[in-house]
């Protein structure tokens, strides 16, 4: 048997397009050794999944979740050497299976998985973020992602994420309401970890302005507010980690 | 010897709280950091400068009959000018086929013409990331029909060909002479001993019909003599605990780290001037 042979017939054998009793006899080899390969190159991908969907898989009923990874890790086998990036298709997979339903809404089900994966995007952005010492101007965390939401889905996942952190909070509805909201994603400056937030009308003035590279007095006129008010909005983006400002 | 641990996720908020001299080198995968910037690379910058640095990958596909993939080397090679690691490892194995990838290791069938290609592409690897390249001993769980040669046989004529070093994997070595049924130290006599500039050790799960390297556990009293014994015949290796799964809080590392070391050194103590 000539290397392209063998590895031909492994790969049918791990995508599950033949099976250990019908490879040929010379394949003689004990059927849990044979499983063991497919089940941990499935279990892979299924890792990578259940660790950048761990909300979407929450609010699944009972054992969709199982089948849904089991269909899609059958339909997108992954193309890309970093692990994470198997997971990319997800939501536009969740997209096509999942129609509307009262107990699952397609739509706010679809909208949490792409939030969910903008959060490893923004975490694993290889943009630096400006140190505050090398900065003269307020500006824009270079990590930040922003998703036009249907849902109020920003929110719901900082309500889950406290309620995981704390079971004697209420658990969040879900769904979440068909409000609308923008969400923030990004990256934390100080801790590297990641955030979401609904963006409140302070987060989107300062949006617009760092983003049209507006000072603090042009903003304030072209607001017709005043210069501390604009202020007080930016020491908040920056507390909240979707601004950086300069130390002094 | 030097003697080291991964560095891992769970441990960024306290690895530099370690002192310098407790540890002589740590141990990276490539993978975990060449594709993302944010906390890992920050910390990452922090351990350079404090400790030299191995770095290790399982995503190289050498066995793999798909071109070489020029945009992965590109970011090793990228990573590695910031790491300054004195070589880059991957497994004697193939882990991914038709354009994908499996993300695991699996074995190839030992003939000369799995020996040629690997040989071949594990010279363009090195000379597209220009830094030798260990090849690691995977653990396999059965040998691909159409075997021409001992699996023994066929590191040997992949290191000879290509002249890659050897990342020995003592509890590799112990796996697979338990599921294949060899003699672990006939085995490790039977490589290029020469050749070997690191060793992984590691725990694996022995519960079931047939041993799996899991890299989540101690490792067995076992392992720890094999390493005892090969250690004075390979005085120069950078010595690395692996643990990867359930990876316990990092004293627990340490303790499992000073008993490697202590393992490795109790042997060279014993039979020093065995080098190979």
């Amino acid at each position: 048997m000539n290397l392209r042979e063998a590895v031909d017939r492994m790969h049918a054998f791990l995508r599950g397009e033949a099976e250990a009793e019908n490879l040929p006899e010379q394949w003689n080899i004990p059927r849990e050794r044979m499983e063991y390969y497919r089940d941990a190159v499935r279990g892979h991908v299924a890792g990578a999944l259940e660790s950048n969907f761990a909300l979407t898989r929450a609010v699944l009923p009972g054992d969709l979740w199982d089948e849904l990874t089991a269909d899609y890790i059958r339909r997108f086998p992954p193309r890309q050497p970093e692990l994470n990036h198997s997971a990319e298709p997800f939501p536009d997979f969740l997209a096509d299976r999942i129609s509307a339903s009262q107990e699952i809404p397609g739509p706010a089900l679809v909208e949490l998985s792409r939030i969910e994966w903008l959060e490893w995007v923004a975490l694993s952005n290889r943009e630096e973020i400006p140190p505050r010492h090398d900065l003269t101007e307020p500006v824009l965390n270079p990590t930040l992602e922003i998703h036009q939401c249907r849902y109020a889905t920003a929110s719901f996942i900082g309500e889950m994420r406290s309620w995981m952190h704390d079971e004697e909070r209420a658990k969040p509805a879900w769904p979440p309401p068909e409000t609308g909201e923008i969400a923030f994603v990004f990256r934390r400056p100080d801790t590297g970890f990641v955030r979401t937030i609904p963006a409140r009308d302070g987060h989107l003035f300062v949006l617009k302005m760092l983003h049209e590279g507006l000072t603090v007095r042009n903003a304030a006129e072209e607001a017709g507010c005043s210069g501390p008010l604009v202020k007080q909005f930016l020491k908040a983006a920056a507390a909240e980690g979707f601004a950086i400002l300069p130390l002094k | 010897m030097k003697f080291g641990i991964g560095l891992r996720r769970e441990h960024f908020g306290e690895i530099m709280d370690i002192r310098r001299n407790r540890l002589d080198f740590l141990e990276i995968l490539s993978d975990n950091y060449m594709f993302r910037g944010g906390r890992p690379r920050t910390v990452l910058r922090q351990v350079l400068q404090r400790w030299p640095v191995a770095a290790h990958g399982v995503g190289l596909n050498i066995g793999g009959l798909d071109d070489l993939d020029r945009e992965y080397l590109d970011l090793l090679r990228e990573l590695f000018r910031e790491v300054q690691p004195p070589w880059f490892s991957d497994h004697l194995c193939y882990s991914g086929a038709h354009g994908e990838q499996y993300f695991d290791l699996i074995p190839m069938p030992f003939t000369r013409e799995a020996a040629r290609r690997v040989a071949e592409r594990a010279r363009q690897a090195q000379d597209h990331v220009g830094l030798p390249l260990l090849l690691e001993n995977p653990s396999y769980y059965f040998v691909m029909p159409g075997a021409e040669m001992t699996e023994a046989e066929f590191i040997r004529e992949v290191l000879e060909q290509s002249g890659c070093g050897l990342l020995l994997d003592i509890n590799n070595v112990y796996v697979n002479a338990v599921n294949h049924g060899y003699g672990a130290r006939e085995f490790i006599l039977s490589m290029p001993l020469e050749r070997v500039k690191q060793v992984h050790v590691a725990g694996h799960d022995a519960s079931g019909p047939f041993i799996v390297d899991t890299h989540g556990d101690h490792a067995v009293d076992a392992v720890y003599d094999l390493l005892a014994w090969t250690a004075p015949k390979i005085p120069d290796a950078w010595v690395l605990y692996e643990w990867d799964n359930s990876v316990p809080p990092l004293d627990v590392l340490l303790k499992e780290a000073d008993k490697m070391r202590k393992a490795a050194e109790s042997g060279l103590c014993a039979n020093p001037g065995e080098a190979a």
